[in-house]
């Protein structure tokens, strides 16, 4: 509002655009490089370096650097695949894969499907300040994860803890949730369902936030029931975000470690070892840095992998129609 | 001027009752809306109370008497609270920890930012000499899904040969470089958003281009800035899978892992990590409640702007 104030008065701003247009046409909005047409090559170089330094430092050393790695013994070794061939005998490494899946098919779908709910009562109108509802709803997404594995590894406590009051109201046996291999992957599903499915309702409510509200008022011009209103306009509208929150919370509900860190540790036995965990594990406690970088080459795979389907089958559909 | 207002009025019920008014859906509309008014509301509250429940019970957990503790089945109010896990998290020299957290998370976002906004700028604004540079930037969206994890191994045999493993300046440097792509990309998306309009009249008005920046961009830019600056806090203050790797010692120990070795894998101190955990929690929710258009504004920008 401040910013309007201060532009408004500046002079010369309609002279500058009819300067222009005689010489070249007004450049694309939203282009990257026809912006300006001032000639600043070095300036922008100098800009721009620091960031690329880090990218390369981060990024794409730890990459180059990975396969070095992957490809070397702990000694330093030229070995070839064989790290490689080692997991996949590994089956310590296929119990942390498969519950990684098996995390992933069961948090995605639950974190979107509480997100989008989630997401369309905020933006209903019968939501009242949606201001409040949002900051309240989003706090788990600023939470580090070894706190929210702390809270919940009380919350599971057997005596101290909330979950099993109402299920003893109920007349369930208490439960003892982390001990056993299967309530502990509830238990952790819950945990990372929690933690993740804000970030599915933020990305959701700014996708709904983008569909034009006219749309509605002609489709209930034409008879359309709010079911059907929902299902051909807002889907197909909301779905390059659905596609985008599909990702992330895929990517983020893989990469879990202080969740599992603060809960069980990988316990009972190595029932709740995620890739991340492994990785952790192998390369920290075990100090073999070169073969749990196998295991990180197989998580990018798999981030790729499921980003490109995710992309093909959600993103791309709506460009096509 | 009468049709403006009978269109103004059109305007103002069809804003109230949500449909295009017909008279017999009116009136269902009518009956209907405070059921489903309540039921919104009820599920909404529902929704918040799931949210808040664990921090509630974390924080009356930290209060607790050791009677209350072990009283079953769990008290929802603490009947005599005591500070006694206050004391001893204390004791345990907590402060270091968060005095730590503070000083990694603030230096690591201004320094990313002092990087970023610079190159973020050059990449909307100018004329860029090599097509790569501009791709490389594009990448920078993509990075963001690359675990942490998967560079912080090869990291950690870097900072070893360097010897700079449980150093504060070491994880200052990783946290800066760890969120500048991610940075880059958020403030691309804003810079594009401000029309170069402004900025070109006042070059052309004999402004110097830091001028222009300084005195039309960033006052344009400053609340995206801001929001993006909280959220890079909050990364860093979260930030819990590299200091794994690169913290050994009380020096340079963040709150994550101060609160990761507090939690009794035995029956004790359950009050005291419920404490630290309060510690760790309390500038978030301060920050949610405090500052939450900034943040929500923050958290949607890097998607929006991903698109």
């Amino acid at each position: 509002m401040t910013v309007q104030q201060t532009v408004s008065p500046l002079p010369g701003q309609g002279a500058s655009g009819a300067n222009r247009v005689d010489t070249q046409p007004p450049p694309p909005q939203g282009m990257w490089s026809e912006l300006f047409s001032f000639r600043d090559n070095r300036l922008g170089v100098m800009l721009i370096v620091p960031s690329l330094l880090a990218l390369i430092l981060v990024q794409f050393y730890p990459i180059v650097y990975n396969f070095w790695l992957i490809l070397t013994s702990e000694k330093g070794e030229w070995i070839g695949l064989a790290n490689l061939s080692r997991l996949t005998r590994d089956t310590i490494f296929h119990g942390a894969l498969i519950f990684s899946l098996k995390m992933g098919v069961v948090v995605v779908p639950m974190c979107l499907l509480v997100g989008l709910g989630l997401a369309l009562l905020v933006h209903s109108d019968y939501a009242g300040r949606k201001a409040i509802w949002i900051s309240i709803l989003i706090i788990p997404l600023m939470v580090s994860e070894i706190v929210a594995g702390m809270m919940w590894k009380i919350m599971y406590h057997p005596t101290l803890g909330l979950v099993n009051v109402p299920l003893a109201a109920l007349g369930i046996e208490p439960i003892i949730w982390l001990v056993k291999a299967d309530t502990a992957f509830i238990a952790l599903c819950v945990v990372e369902i929690w933690r993740i499915s804000p970030l599915a309702f933020l990305l959701l409510y700014a996708g709904l936030n983008q569909v034009p509200r006219d749309i509605y008022e002609a489709a209930a011009v034409d008879g359309a029931t709010r079911w059907r209103a929902f299902w051909d306009m807002t889907l197909p509208y909301i779905r390059p975000m659905f596609a985008i929150a599909t990702i992330l919370v895929f990517v983020w509900s893989t990469r879990t470690i202080g969740t599992i860190a603060a809960t069980t540790q990988g316990g009972p036995g190595r029932a709740t070892w995620n890739l991340s965990w492994y990785i952790y594990g192998m390369s920290f406690q075990r100090l073999k840095p070169h073969y749990a970088s196998a295991a990180v080459l197989v998580m990018l795979l798999m981030t790729y992998i499921a980003g490109t389907i995710f992309v093909r089958y959600l993103w791309v559909e709506r460009r096509s129609r | 001027m009468g049709q403006t207002e009978a269109r103004a009025t059109a305007v103002r019920e069809t804003a109230e009752t949500e449909t295009v008014p017909q008279p017999v859906e009116m009136a269902v509309q009518e009956r209907r809306f405070n059921l489903r008014k309540l039921l919104v509301v009820i599920v909404l509250y529902l929704a918040a109370f799931w949210t808040l429940v664990p921090m509630y019970w974390v924080a009356i957990s930290s209060i607790k008497s050791l009677r209350d503790l072990a009283h079953i089945p769990p008290r929802f109010f603490p009947t005599d609270p005591r500070l006694d896990a206050w004391v001893t998290i204390f004791e345990r020299r907590i402060l270091e920890n968060v005095y730590n957290s503070l000083v990694v998370a603030t230096l690591a976002t201004v320094i990313c930012l002092i990087i970023a906004v610079p190159a973020a700028y050059a990449a909307t604004r100018m004329r860029l000499p090599f097509k790569f540079v501009a791709i490389v930037v594009g990448l920078m969206g993509l990075v963001a899904l690359l675990p942490p994890i998967a560079s912080a191994i090869p990291l950690f045999l870097l900072g070893s040969d360097l010897g700079i493993i449980d150093e504060k300046y070491t994880l200052i440097i990783l946290y800066t470089v760890l969120n500048t792509a991610f940075a880059v990309w958020v403030l691309r998306g804003t810079f594009m958003d401000v029309p170069m309009d402004v900025e070109e009249a006042a070059l052309m008005d004999g402004d110097t281009r830091f001028g222009a920046v300084r005195r039309i961009l960033l006052p344009l830019i400053f609340p995206s800035l801001f929001s993006i600056a909280i959220l890079l806090f909050i990364f860093n203050w979260n930030e819990y899978i590299i200091a794994l790797y690169f913290v050994n010692s009380m020096k340079t120990m963040t709150l994550p892992i101060a609160i990761q070795a507090q939690i009794p894998q035995h029956e004790l101190d359950w009050g005291v990590v419920s404490a630290a955990g309060t510690i760790a929690v309390f500038p978030v929710l301060v920050a949610a409640f405090t500052l939450q258009r900034f943040l929500v504004r923050g958290l949607t920008f890097g998607v929006a702007s991903g698109q």
